[in-house]
């Protein structure tokens, strides 16, 4: 594994509430989201980096800060040795072309009204990297590579025309045509129909031997992050709660929180008695945090010091951390 | 099937007329489900698993129409039924459980008022009884009496899924349709949503359609598995027999397609090309255009849907017919 390319520190993301009419007169308080709540972690070249965590964890928030989708509310980003988040907008734009995303829905991130072939040549033009007959040429290649033969067909087609699997493959050609160093890929074969899933995820395993990629991938989905992932971070309510090597926290998970997601995965097979891991559900939103470990109040080992210290990160194994106090 | 048979379709065919165009969603289907078990649906998107399963309470979007065959409930045919008379069945005897809770909620009325007036609307019951059976219904899915007096919105994504659930189960129903009940749900409250249905199951004796994209989830969950592709059933056949020898390529090839978190050896195989656009299906087998076992036949005739060993079906040359 390589030298470190994105460091995270301390980051943090706030997004204050609406107040109905009424809250606004009565009240002076301003109550916030707590998005993301102090995330810290590194990702080194040539590595896939998995951020996972059920609704509400943090996950895409942190993704979308690190694109420089969001600003956050407190903390600094670090890519490829420079700070980013004080960066102006044009300081930022050549970095843009080193770190590109792909997200979840195709159908939202392609502009219905653009040709497949255009929309994949777009950002060459963009960048002022070619144009013409030269960027055509590109996107008509990049289309191959993806798989979307023959490409001169492709090219002329929209985006309703297509499959969700063939239109993942549109996003994941715009996004590599600038041959990026950092890809931050946001659930990106959620919507995928299973019977391609792997083809997808291959794709992009074929894109990072090319081009020495790194990966950070947000997911949910904990069984298709075990295939690809080298690091994994679990989140919940906006915090880390254990990150270590993909081996090591799936293998041997010791936060309380891990080990019940991981049971509560459905594994191809017929049981006869499943385990439920944990009673309740998350709060709605991550508004009114419960005070000491965020987990505790649905977590089966909670003693009343996890209500009212939290938890920090330890070691517990190498380069395996979890925030327990029973572990 | 434990039971007995309580629902038996056969010949199924549900088109959506759209413009000039027909598109065959659900095209000649025939299977039946039990007294107590739990069948799920499985297929990808486009494969006809919702429209089947909303074709049996005629709840289908528009220009949508049963075209043919039947649809036997404890005897009588839905398919042909009319209208009035569905409405004993619909909502009654047969409820649903959609995606997302929140369309089949109303966001003004309390949750207990719903519940209320469900009840009153199918049991001769005062308030004060209809009030007290809610909440004994609230309590069967593991939702504290106090939720009685909130709003839809005050409850997390999966208390409003438990008390759709216990709402469908209120009117005392045979059968529940589940439609992609947990789809937007975390793993973690999917893995308690279908021990909820399970325990119906068992406990009441309801029968559960659940149409899921899935396969795994239906593994965990379901008595026997229905694997659709565009438009037909490829294979039905109990779970453990699904799991243990598929028949089908395609219910082959989707098994080696999902990851397993538990099995890190395993590698994952896509199947090619994508599925068919069912205004204009392939002819002979759907599936051959992306079949690695494919015959000169396969491209021509359709393979027979025949049970190829006791209590299991399915449709491909490689397994019987003439």
């Amino acid at each position: 594994m390589g030298e470190e390319i994105l460091r995270v520190e301390g980051l943090r993301k706030l997004f204050p509430l609406e107040k109905s009419f009424l809250e606004r007169i009565l009240t002076r308080e301003r109550r916030y989201v707590h998005a993301v709540d102090g995330v810290s972690f590194t990702i080194r070249r040539g590595e896939i980096f998995t951020l996972a965590g059920e609704t509400g964890c943090g996950k895409t928030t942190t993704g979308r800060m690190i694109l420089g989708l969001l600003k956050p509310t407190e903390g600094r980003i670090w890519f490829d040795g420079t700070e980013i988040t004080s960066l102006s907008e044009k300081e930022m734009r050549p970095l843009r072309r080193r770190i590109q995303p792909i997200f979840q829905d195709p159908y939202a991130s392609l502009n219905p009204r653009m040709r497949v072939g255009d929309a994949v040549k777009h950002p060459l033009e963009i960048h002022g990297i070619a144009e013409g007959e030269e960027a055509r040429d590109m996107a008509l290649e990049m289309l191959e590579r993806v798989g979307l033969t023959p490409p001169e067909r492709f090219y002329n087609m929209y985006p309703r025309d297509l499959s969700g699997g063939q239109r993942q493959r549109v996003a994941i050609a715009r996004a590599m045509i600038l041959k990026p160093e950092f890809v931050v890929a946001d659930e990106p074969v959620s919507m995928v129909d299973v019977s391609i899933k792997a083809a997808i995820l291959e794709l992009m395993m074929r894109f990072k031997e090319e081009l020495g990629l790194t990966y950070l991938l947000i997911t949910h989905d904990l069984a298709v992050a075990r295939y690809v992932t080298d690091r994994i971070a679990i989140m919940y309510l906006g915090k880390i709660v254990e990150i270590g090597p993909a081996d090591e926290v799936f293998g041997n998970p010791r936060h309380p929180y891990t080990r019940a997601l991981i049971k509560a995965i459905p594994v191809p097979k017929p049981v006869k008695e499943k385990k439920i891991p944990i009673r309740g559900d998350v709060p709605p939103s991550p508004v009114d945090v419960p005070p000491g470990c965020r987990f505790h109040t649905r977590c089966p080992l909670a003693t009343e010091e996890c209500s009212v210290r939290e938890p920090e990160l330890v070691e517990v194994g190498p380069g395996h951390y979890a925030a327990c106090h029973k572990v | 099937m434990s039971g007995g048979r309580l629902l038996g379709i056969e010949g199924l065919k549900t088109y959506y007329f759209v413009g000039d165009e027909v598109v065959r969603a659900v095209d000649g289907v025939s299977m039946d489900v039990g007294r107590g078990e739990i069948v799920a649906l499985v297929g990808e998107s486009g494969s006809g698993k919702s429209t089947l399963a909303f074709s049996i309470i005629r709840l289908l979007p528009h220009g949508g129409r049963i075209v043919d065959g039947h649809i036997y409930f404890d005897g009588v045919d839905l398919a042909s039924l009319p209208e009035k008379e569905m409405r004993r069945y619909r909502g009654r005897r047969i409820s649903a459980v959609f995606q997302d809770p929140l369309t089949s909620l109303d966001p003004l009325m309390r949750i207990g008022d719903q519940f209320v007036e469900t009840l009153q609307t199918h049991f001769p019951l005062s308030r004060e009884e209809a009030e007290a059976r809610a909440k004994k219904l609230l309590e069967m899915v593991g939702i504290h009496a106090e939720r009685f007096y909130d709003y839809p919105h005050q409850l997390s994504g999966g208390m409003r899924q438990r008390v759709m659930i216990a709402l469908a189960i209120s009117t005392e129903p045979d059968l529940v349709i589940a439609d992609e009940p947990t789809t937007a749900l975390d793993v973690v409250i999917q893995a308690q949503i279908m021990e909820i249905f399970k325990r119906l199951r068992d406990e009441l004796g309801i029968s559960f359609i659940l149409v899921t994209h899935d396969i795994a989830l239906a593994m965990e969950v379901a008595d026997r598995i229905a694997v659709m592709y565009a438009g037909k059933i490829a294979e039905y056949a109990p779970t453990e027999e699904i799991y243990a020898s598929p028949l089908h390529p395609y219910t082959q090839a989707l098994l080696r397609a999902i990851p397993d978190v538990e099995d890190t050896s395993k590698r994952l195989v896509y199947i090619p090309g994508s599925p068919p656009d069912l205004s204009r299906p392939p002819p002979g087998c759907r599936f051959h255009p992306r079949c690695g076992f494919a015959m000169e036949r396969c491209g021509g005739e359709e393979p027979p849907y025949l049970e190829a060993r006791p209590g299991h079906y399915v449709a491909c040359w490689l397994h019987g017919g003439e």
